[in-house]
């Protein structure tokens, strides 16, 4: 909860600090043209085309995506820990103890890459259109252990490896631009600019896992009880809208070269991934293809209940359990640098 | 021209007639006593609590399950068929309740050897009253499974694990061999089917039955045992047979019009409570323990002596399945009746067939075939867990019958041909599939309820006799399955059962009395209204042993004759004359 307030309150804040240079910048506008017309570098600097081409940092926090990651870790929790603290507690085993290694990963941040042509209308005004691209994959390979101690003195050891568990984003953003300019000082320009466009995406979960029990006597004679292993996979792509907002300097380097930063925010939602999906687990096979959605599962065992929330695309009986739909949110703060080339 | 149609018509009704006699003629005819294996594919499930990513999918191992099919006497057509099975879970049904006064031929129980070296006819022989089917569960008896990558030790042991054995797919089993033996005998297809559980065979009774009267649970994720294609069989026999609910769903009253009737000798029900109660029971002042500590001379210590049973057992030296015997009785007469199983002319007198012609018995089309992970038997591999009494008991058992079955007795071999190390020919007791249920259970470790000790299984049975009428034994002189604990361990389930009234006094003049009548919660089943009061039959045998039939064969089959014809199906015992 506090996490998701202080994700919806940093996004909040890059916006109105994206909308303020925004505003800043047009309220300043009338000067620029001014400038322009007396400055002979200015004249030299704007030829009617640049092209550009930056990359850059975006901070990312795709929280139905990232559920994959929060359901897990709670079911693992629920089946493994809960499970053996109950098992402890009416002492049907005399300890456990769980030994971890790394864990599932979440997308966070993401880099992107892209160029626009921009066309100048005059010196203070340039359309654009552009293209930008960013991927992003969150894999880990690890190995859970848990060790219990039955009554008796024998032990049992489960381990659950994954190899690997991964959580992936890909995004493909054509845009059209518009761009106001304004000479601060010297060759150093700043800059406006709101662009949009479709977003189109995929996105990727898969686990690929394997399962061990193994089982040890008093006389330490131990042996391989059980093994299986399996896989889950979800692909999605989707289409949603994608709208930048920010500002940034331009500085020229060269005659025909500048460089420039760009920092502003990037609204970026899709709400319609869909897409196929497969499941191995152990001698059974399935698969399917639907679009995601958030199912809520009901998970009632001896030793307690869990209500748990994941995104699927598997819907074999309807919408049973569906909650909402999926939202692929992958709007953040970016910061870009850039190169641009005039001709 | 009027009489040449009439004739015409005539004789088209004679021949109608003609034709229908001739077919009802063959129907009857066509009952015949039979043994062999029905096939049983390798089967996926899954067991869950709600979350379909961390479902524990298996995947079975091909099965080959035994079974011999007795005719009834007479009439065949038209009587039920009673399905007889042993419990365990591990033991065999052909070396228990066939060859224990139940088919046509019998052990002695007058020779207290076990039996005698020969079987002898049965004058108590159930086929008076019905058609009998045998079967033994997978890897037990003569039922065996096949597997690749049969040499290897490693594959073979973890064979024996709960993709093979757990109380709802071994009930599943059960099931699947029954509607299939059903399939191909159309005249009984339709016909009642009396499930005859003995101990284990309890809890199998309840698995069988609660899958069957609640069976699309078991396949669209509402209970925790899953299987699909389980349910898919079922509701095909449903449509055979309820043809007004073709491909829908049949309710239980409806079904438990074919499985309405269970009979129970000495069975596990709520077995957790029930070994606690039995404990209780045998403790309190003036008990047994009490009573046998007088005799031996010992006083009981449960630091030194485990639990009440392992003091009787081992102090007292007494038979926990006939305490009034000595230790080892009951043992003797499963032993014994194994023995002789493993001659060729013993199987086919007792199965009634030529059992020669049975393909899959011999070696040469058992090549992938196990029975045992270990060739040796070496029992001191497996995990010894002295708690719990049964359990070592049951080791005990099986040590015993390694010695027979290291190198198996009989002619087998001779007329089939010799196994692989790996495979035999007859188990009365698998003990690698007993501690594969108890032990080497991936679902029992990931926190699955298929430990039939648990209290979900009484549950289960409480909501089956609400549609099942039904029959338990009262042995007393049995401690493993003590009676006077059973009324206690169902009345445990208070949010089920508003009161449990255990009647030891005759009702209606009965030589044998006992009742335990259930008075139901109007909220103890959301989906069965108003059960009100339920009625168990629980007669006394007040010198018997766990296997009732044994020791009192002709009071059981009158016992169940007068039942059945009380709750709906007339048997015929009025006629049915001692031969």
């Amino acid at each position: 909860m506090k996490s998701t307030l202080k994700t919806s309150c940093s996004r909040t804040v890059c916006g109105l600090v994206s909308a303020l240079v925004f505003l800043l910048f047009l309220s300043s506008q009338p000067r620029v043209s001014l400038a322009s017309e007396t400055d002979p570098v200015s004249t030299s600097w704007y030829e009617r085309f640049q092209v550009e081409f930056y990359g850059g940092f975006t901070t990312l926090n795709p929280s139905d995506l990232n559920l994959f990651v929060d359901y897990d870790n709670r079911i693992q929790e629920f089946t493994y820990d809960s499970m053996l603290n109950y098992l402890e507690s009416i002492s049907q085993i005399l300890s456990w103890n769980k030994v971890r290694e790394e864990d599932r990963r979440k997308i966070k941040k993401a880099f992107p890459l892209g160029g626009r042509l921009k066309y100048q209308i005059k010196d203070t005004l340039a359309v654009s259109i552009g293209f930008r691209y960013f991927s992003r994959t969150r894999e880990s390979e690890f190995d859970f252990e848990y060790i219990r101690n039955e009554i008796e003195g024998d032990r049992y050891t489960e381990i659950l490896s994954y190899f690997p568990y991964s959580l992936s984003v890909n995004a493909y953003v054509p845009q059209i631009g518009i761009h106001m300019m304004k000479r601060i000082k010297g060759a150093l320009v700043l800059e406006g600019y709101l662009a949009g466009g479709p977003l189109f995406v995929e996105c990727r979960y898969f686990s690929n896992w394997s399962y061990e029990l193994h089982r040890r006597e008093v006389s330490n004679f131990e042996y391989l009880v059980f093994q299986s292993a399996g896989a889950l996979d979800e692909e999605g792509t989707g289409t949603g809208i994608a709208i930048d907002l920010g500002g940034r300097m331009n500085y020229p380097l060269l005659k025909n070269m500048g460089i420039f930063l760009e920092a502003g925010y990037a609204y970026q939602v899709v709400r319609n991934v869909s897409g196929p999906g497969s499941e191995l687990n152990g001698p059974f096979s399935e698969s399917w293809a639907g679009r995601w959605a958030i199912k809520q599962e009901q998970i009632n065992a001896p030793w307690g209940e869990l209500e748990a929330e994941l995104p699927t695309g598997y819907w074999p009986s309807g919408s049973s359990g569906r909650m909402r739909n999926f939202k692929l949110d992958l709007s953040g703060f970016q910061l870009r640098l850039g190169l641009s080339f005039q001709f | 021209m009027k009489r040449f149609f009439s004739g015409i018509l005539c004789l088209f009704f004679l021949g109608l007639l003609l034709s229908g006699d001739i077919e009802c003629k063959k129907d009857r005819q066509s009952i015949q006593n039979e043994a062999g294996f029905i096939t049983i594919e390798p089967i996926l499930f899954y067991f869950h609590y709600g979350s379909y990513t961390h479902r524990l999918r298996l995947q079975s191992s091909e099965a080959r399950i035994w079974y011999s099919f007795h005719a009834a006497d007479q009439d065949g057509w038209k009587k039920p068929l009673f399905v007889f099975f042993n419990g365990g879970p591990g033991s065999s049904t052909h070396s228990g309740l066939l060859s224990m006064y139940t088919s046509r031929y019998t052990l002695d129980n007058q020779i207290d050897s076990g039996g005698g070296d020969f079987f002898i006819p049965n004058p108590f022989s159930w086929t008076q009253i019905g058609n009998l089917l045998y079967i033994d569960a997978r890897q037990t008896g003569f039922s065996y499974n096949l597997m690749n990558q049969v040499r290897d030790f490693g594959a073979r042991f973890r064979e024996f694990n709960a993709q093979n054995f757990n109380p709802f797919f071994d009930g599943a089993d059960f099931i699947r061999v029954i509607l299939r033996f059903l399939a191909v005998h159309p005249q009984l297809q339709r016909n009642p089917v009396i499930i005859v559980g003995e101990s284990y065979g309890g809890a199998r009774s309840i698995n069988m039955l609660h899958i069957l009267l609640n069976y699309t649970d078991y396949g669209d994720g509402s209970e925790m045992y899953q299987d699909k294609a389980l349910v898919d069989e079922i509701q095909a026999h449903f449509n055979a047979v309820f043809a007004q609910y073709q491909n829908k769903v049949v309710p239980p009253e409806v079904i438990s019009q074919q499985f309405g009737h269970q009979i129970l000798i000495q069975p596990a029900i709520s077995t957790g409570y029930q070994a606690q109660f039995t404990d209780e029971l045998l403790l309190q002042p003036g008990g047994l323990i009490d009573q046998y500590e007088l005799e031996t001379g010992v006083a009981y210590d449960p630091n030194v002596h485990n639990d009440p049973l392992s003091f009787i057992s081992d102090v007292a030296g007494r038979d926990i399945y006939i305490h009034s015997k000595r230790r080892g009785w009951l043992d003797g007469f499963f032993m014994n009746a194994a023995r002789l199983l493993r001659y060729t002319n013993n199987l086919i007198l007792m199965t009634g067939m030529n059992v020669t012609t049975i393909n899959e018995l011999y070696a040469s089309a058992r090549s992938t075939a196990y029975r045992v992970f270990d060739p040796e038997y070496d029992l001191s591999l497996l995990p010894f867990n002295p708690a719990p009494r049964i359990q070592s008991h049951f080791l005990e058992f099986a040590r015993q019958e390694t010695q027979d079955i290291k190198a198996e007795p009989g002619d087998l071999a001779l007329v089939f041909g010799i196994l692989q190390p790996w495979d035999r020919y007859f188990l009365d007791l698998n003990y690698h599939a007993y501690w594969a249920f108890h032990v080497f259970n991936v679902a029992k470790v990931r926190g699955y309820e298929v430990d039939f000790y648990m209290a979900r299984f009484g549950r289960m049975f409480l909501k089956n006799v609400a549609h099942v009428n039904t029959f338990i034994t009262r042995a007393p002189l049995d401690l493993v399955i003590y009676p006077d604990a059973i009324p206690p361990s169902l009345a445990m389930e208070e949010d089920i059962l508003e009161s449990v009234q255990y009647v030891k006094q005759p009702l209606n003049g009965e030589e044998r009395p006992g009742y335990i009548i259930l008075e139901y919660r109007s909220s103890a089943f959301p989906d069965i209204p108003n059960i009100g009061t339920k009625i168990i039959r629980f007669p006394l045998y007040s010198v018997s042993c766990h296997a009732v039939s044994l020791t009192q064969p002709e009071e059981l089959i009158t016992d169940v004759s007068i039942w059945l014809k009380e709750n709906g199906i007339d048997v015929d015992q009025e006629n049915r004359g001692v031969k």
